[in-house]
């Protein structure tokens, strides 16, 4: 992931105009690949330890945060999608 | 109590007030002792006790307040062996520490306390050295702060160039998740718990952050 974003790879949403869309790697494939490893992460460390709870609070609040921030970088990067 | 010498070897003179004593006199003691670590009975959550008798682990119950099967391996090791005098709750140490590694159920802090001749108690206070648990998630900070390192030069960088943010303002929400997530599992997990391995392979996986294609 981060080999394929290289120097683009950030966590805030930064988007410089008129850079292509990276579309090698996973992004052949996913859209948004580093967010599924990210709602693997939360989801899978507690359920290691046994901490279902944990696992289950913070995958529901990372999901709505991550459905939120899709939409944002969606929208933002809409231009450079190309009809 | 004391020792007789045999020809046979020592024998174990016993009193018959150590049951008495322990439930009169060992709770103190051991708060007493507690309190010089800044502890009470209650944050004691595993009892490795020398079983000196099937009266004296009963008086055991009592002294500590443990409900029934707190004390098994004393009682498995009693059964086995007998009283072998003080050294015997190593023996119970082992069985413990067998059980802890085969379940995967740990404890934080641990009392081990034995009787002998005198009358005598001794008591040892341990806490889990760094754990399975201690290791990942140190590994998964340090992972975490070299990616923010990451992202915040590419970030200058991007910036330099003319990059726009989005949503700034929901940023630190990500940042408190992550947070979140990670300090509850450091507070609600037990430090001795070993993890489920083929999990953490998973997880280690995903935080490799790798190209799948």
């Amino acid at each position: 992931m981060i080999a394929s974003l290289g120097r683009y790879w950030t966590t805030r949403i930064i988007t410089l105009p008129d850079s292509p869309l990276v579309r090698t790697g996973p992004f052949r494939y996913l859209r948004h690949p580093n967010y599924l490893l990210v709602v693997a992460e939360i989801a899978v460390l507690p359920l290691a330890f046994g901490a279902v709870a944990i696992a289950v609070i913070f995958s529901a609040l990372n999901l709505l945060l991550i459905a939120r921030r899709i939409r944002i970088e969606e929208r933002v990067l809409a231009p450079r999608r190309g009809a | 109590m004391g020792w007789e010498v045999a020809d046979d070897g020592l024998r174990a003179i016993f009193s018959r007030d150590i049951p008495k004593l322990v439930t009169t006199q060992l709770q103190d003691a051991a708060s007493e002792f507690l309190a010089r670590h800044g502890l009470a009975i209650d944050d004691i959550d595993r009892f490795i006790c020398h079983p000196g008798g099937a009266k004296v682990l009963t008086a055991l119950e009592h002294a500590f307040r443990l409900g029934q099967g707190a004390l098994v391996e004393a009682r498995a090791v009693l059964r086995d062996y007998g009283n072998m005098s003080a050294t015997t709750v190593m023996f119970v140490l082992e069985r413990i520490l067998a059980k802890a590694r085969a379940t995967g159920a740990g404890w934080e802090r641990a009392l081990m306390n034995a009787l002998g001749p005198g009358f005598t108690g001794r008591l040892s206070c341990t806490r889990q050295p760094v754990t399975a648990l201690y290791w990942t998630l140190g590994l998964v900070a340090l992972q975490r702060v070299i990616e923010l390192g990451h992202a915040q030069s590419n970030t200058a960088r991007l910036r330099r160039l003319g990059a726009l943010e989005a949503d700034a303002g929901g940023y630190p929400f990500y940042v408190l998740l992550h947070a979140g997530w990670l300090t509850s599992l450091v507070l609600f997990v037990c430090g001795g718990d070993l993890p489920y391995w083929p999990l953490i392979g998973v997880f280690a996986f995903a935080a490799a952050r790798p190209d799948l294609g």
